[in-house]
């Protein structure tokens, strides 16, 4: 199967200084690849990167085999990658419609569309009518995805999905992202909630010092003593 | 009580003004922050391309106004894509001595074609209405009642178009917006367009009201942009409200200081304003 994601060798950062370090990643289709790594480890970055948010210096991305390389971001989007970020993730002064409107500025959406998100998201639809700015954390992750999802992605890359939320609702944002799988959208994500996530995922990678330093079944690492003692936590 | 009531209706049609450049100055900064000193010389051109036009082609003052907003909507496209579409990616301040350098070329170019002296689009007495011994003069009925056309269009956009909607997404977050698949250029070359019709609707009205000069509206800019800040700087609605408070205040505030302080006011508002709401009137959701 050819590669949806490739991400080769690629070298990058902020300004002069490299954060990424050679990182190759592959992602070949609707699977849940999961990215753990310590703080500084270049997680966030290489999602960064992806979407031309930050420059690749050397090296390349490909997705679905065409060159996307430091490609703006608007263009990325159009050819069916979406992010969510771990922060700002909504437009704070739309409301929950109109930031799922925007997800479909690309693809015009008659509707269908964003039924079929409020039926993922129930909640979302109590609250379609309220500024986004207003809504709690679980309510602002799951209109995040949303949004993503709105563009009718093949690959949704989601950066900390459970960070700052309520232990009630890790679980089921991390449900919500197995229900994302199963429509056919592939989801690469960085989570501090390791454990929790890899017990939902197809495969992970442990990212050290901007490159992918281990990469295997997410069942293999669960059981790693080493990878639990470093990355897993109790 | 007859005089503060007239001067509130003197307040409102300055404050329509205001409120005209103030959207344009908040709408700029929310997009591409930075703040445009050149804003008040656009809206000087915005007026004297409606002279031309009253000249040129014999028109009346309101079929000339939407001819002035194309062309100054034209000419802040232009100027975005031959000057400040370079500067990108540099740092506000660059951008902000570069659009005081723009202002000195708009103001030159004016003085260069229609010449330093002042003119009128129409002389002669207009006949003020008078309702309950307030006086209403009918180019002050034409300044608010277009302004308030003009402000509920603009709200209708924002409101109800995918490009509307896009500005405001693009003012909460631009990032977020290009990777939502917003082209964010397409963005900023509406929001040049925009802002460039609503200066010269603003700069047509306060030469409507007074007469027309290369500094015409270079003088109203400190109001304005005081309109825009106390409103909170990037929200177009609080520019409105900024803007007529600002007007209503300043014109209130002649009845018990010499008119020649009016510009102090606006600072006064503005300090007050901000010490009691720090992120202006309408506050960002975050």
């Amino acid at each position: 199967m050819s590669d949806l994601l490739a991400i080769e060798a690629v070298h990058g950062g902020y300004g002069t200084a490299d954060i990424l370090n050679g990182a190759d990643l592959r992602i070949s289709g609707p699977e849940i690849v999961v990215i753990i790594g310590p703080n500084g480890a270049g997680k966030s970055t290489l999602m960064k990167a992806v979407f031309g948010l930050v420059r690749v210096r050397v090296g390349n991305i490909r997705f679905n085999g065409e060159d996307i390389t430091n490609m703006r971001a608007d263009l990325v989007a159009e050819r069916g990658l979406a992010y969510v970020p771990q922060e700002r993730n909504v437009f704070p002064s739309l409301t929950v419609d109109e930031n799922l409107d925007m997800g479909a500025y690309l693809k015009r959406d008659d509707g269908k569309r964003k039924t079929a998100i409020y039926e993922i998201f129930p909640q979302l639809r109590l609250r379609r009518a309220q500024r986004a700015g207003s809504l709690s954390g679980g309510e602002r992750q799951m209109l995040a995805m949303g949004r993503a999802l709105m563009i009718e992605p093949k690959l949704l890359l989601l950066d900390e999905p459970t960070a700052a939320l309520a232990p009630r609702l890790v679980d089921e944002t991390l449900e919500k992202i197995v229900e994302i799988r199963s429509l056919g959208i592939g989801v690469l994500m960085v989570e501090q909630n390791a454990k929790a996530a890899l017990r939902r995922a197809d495969r992970g990678v442990v990212m050290v010092m901007g490159r992918v330093r281990l990469e295997d079944e997410a069942h293999n690492l669960l059981a790693r003593t080493d990878i639990a003692d470093l990355f897993l936590g109790a | 009580m007859t005089d503060f009531v007239q001067l509130i209706v003197f307040g409102i049609v300055s404050g329509a003004i205001f409120a005209l450049g103030g959207i344009g100055i908040s709408v700029i900064f929310g997009i591409l922050r930075f703040a445009h000193l050149a804003h008040g010389d656009m809206m000087t051109l915005g007026a004297y391309l409606a002279l031309a036009a009253i000249s040129a082609l014999q028109l009346p003052v309101l079929a000339a106004l939407p001819l002035a907003m194309i062309g100054t909507a034209a000419t802040a496209i232009a100027i975005d894509w031959l000057f400040y579409r370079r500067f990108r990616r540099a740092r506000p301040v660059i951008l902000l001595i570069s659009s005081f350098g723009m202002a000195l070329v708009l103001r030159s170019a004016i003085q260069l074609i229609w010449g330093p002296g002042n003119h009128v689009y129409e002389s002669g007495i207009s006949i003020p209405y008078v309702l309950f011994d307030i006086r209403i003069k009918p180019d002050h009925v034409m300044i608010v009642g277009c302004t308030v056309a003009i402000i509920v269009a603009f709200h209708l956009f924002l409101t109800y178009t995918r490009l509307g909607k896009a500005m405001r997404a693009m003012s909460d977050d631009p990032d977020l917006a290009r990777v939502s698949g917003v082209d964010t250029e397409r963005v900023v070359v509406w929001t040049w367009a925009i802002g460039g019709a609503l200066a010269a609707a603003g700069g047509v009205f306060l030469a409507l009201d007074t007469q027309l000069n290369p500094l015409l509206c270079w003088n109203i800019l400190l109001p304005m942009f005081a309109a825009a800040i106390v409103g909170g700087i990037g929200r177009p609605y609080g520019a409105i409200a900024g803007g007529l408070l600002i007007g209503i205040v300043e014109e209130l505030s002649t009845a018990v200081i010499e008119p020649a302080y009016k510009p102090a006011v606006a600072f006064i508002i503005m300090i007050v304003v901000l010490i009691w709401r720090p992120t202006g009137i309408v506050r960002s959701q975050t």
